[in-house]
């Protein structure tokens, strides 16, 4: 039998979870498909800790000695699974992060050899057709400018 | 058939925090080398390489932030890949390599190789140091699970011809470093080695010290013996 301190702890912490990722969603903090895990996962804890005989059933089924070691092995197994599957969402997003900074770095790099071109024939142009000294100082003011912008 | 002189060659110089050394090396590559192309790979540094870098107006790529040798060289070799090289090969910024091996190295990959490792050991004897014993190690596992031997694995002067070039810029898992050359002659590349004396890094301290070395060399085994089972070997093209 599962004593009754551990079903109270039970009840009470999968009631938390269910309410903590309600609460998540409402916020728009978790994505509605990660957090279907949550919500299965608090809502089995839910059945286990109102309706015991189901992890005494458990118990029996695979030879526990006791319901209470089932839960916790069951719980553990989840626990184990939603960890590796962050663990590959993570090298899935650090593989995205470098592409974007490598993509980056690139782009970077060509639009800077355009505006560098861009910038000289500018100013060949300038001083070919340009006699005026104040306006070929107020062009190349602008010219600097977009290319801080 | 094209002369290896009129092959386009892109040398990736990887750099983070290399001021003391970077400018020494770019000089002799731009004056002695002029037919090799360059790029500096800047991996975010902290210290004045990128105001070296724009002073001299090298050619290079900044990385807005710092992500790691594997990823600025894959950088690199998106570039090349882009720019149309036919190789490009990865070239220390700390002064340890010699552009006088390129050559050496670009005629060995006309013969229809698609790797070519500047290696210490192709002449000379290896020393016995505790480095090299690591070297012996990763050179074993190499030689278990590929049936090739190579000589110097853990040079960091590879030459890449546009098919394995182009799987080095594509694909997750393809730093430079010896598990990926395993991994690329299992697919089914040929690998070649050719003779490249190496000298001092002329300033600055290297990043291997003993507890990373023996984390590097337990990595690299692992990688090289158990993890590359389970990989998805690369389509290598023929021409």
């Amino acid at each position: 039998m599962m004593s009754v301190t551990l079903r109270v702890v039970l009840i009470l912490v999968s009631l938390l979870a269910v309410i903590y990722t309600l609460r998540k969603i409402r916020k728009a903090q978790l994505n509605i498909d990660d957090a279907i895990y949550w919500i299965v996962l608090s809502v089995l804890l839910l059945i286990l800790s109102i309706f015991p005989q189901t992890a005494e059933w458990g118990a029996q089924l695979l030879g526990f000695i006791s319901p209470s070691n089932f839960v916790i092995v069951v719980m553990i197994f989840m626990v184990l699974i939603k960890l590796f599957q962050v663990a590959v969402d993570l090298s899935i997003a650090k593989y995205r992060l470098n592409l974007l900074i490598q993509k980056m770095a690139l782009l970077n790099k060509e639009t800077d050899i355009e505006s560098r071109n861009d910038n000289k024939s500018f100013t060949e142009d300038c001083h070919t057709t340009q006699n005026d000294t104040t306006i070929n100082t107020s062009i190349s003011d602008t010219a600097d400018s977009t290319i801080k912008l | 058939m094209v002369k290896s002189m009129d092959r386009k060659v892109l040398i990736i110089i990887p750099a983070y925090n290399e001021e003391k050394n970077i400018e020494y090396v770019i000089h002799d590559l731009e004056t002695n080398y002029p037919q090799y192309d360059y790029i500096v790979i800047n991996d975010g540094s902290q210290d004045h390489t990128h105001e070296i870098l724009h002073r001299n107006n090298f050619n290079h790529i900044d990385m807005p932030i710092n992500v790691g040798l594997a990823c600025g060289v894959q950088t690199g070799m998106m570039y090349a890949y882009n720019h149309g090289y036919d190789y490009t090969m990865q070239y220390d910024g700390d002064g340890q390599h010699d552009a006088a091996y390129i050559d050496d190295m670009v005629s060995a990959m006309e013969k229809g190789y698609d790797i070519c490792i500047g290696s210490r050991f192709v002449t000379s004897k290896k020393p016995s140091s505790l480095r090299m014993f690591g070297s012996n190690i990763i050179q074993a596992a190499i030689k278990v699970t590929t049936g090739k031997t190579i000589k110097d694995p853990t040079s960091g002067m590879r030459m890449f011809n546009r098919t394995t070039m182009k799987i080095m810029a594509n694909s997750i898992d393809y730093g430079p470093e010896p598990d990926t050359v395993a991994h690329l002659i299992r697919s089914g590349a040929k690998v070649i080695e050719v003779q490249a004396n190496m000298k001092e890094r002329i300033a600055g301290e290297s990043y291997l010290n003993f507890s990373r070395s023996v984390k590097y060399m337990l990595h690299m085994c692992f990688s090289i013996l158990f993890v590359q089972w389970c990989r998805k070997k690369s389509h290598i093209e023929r021409r």
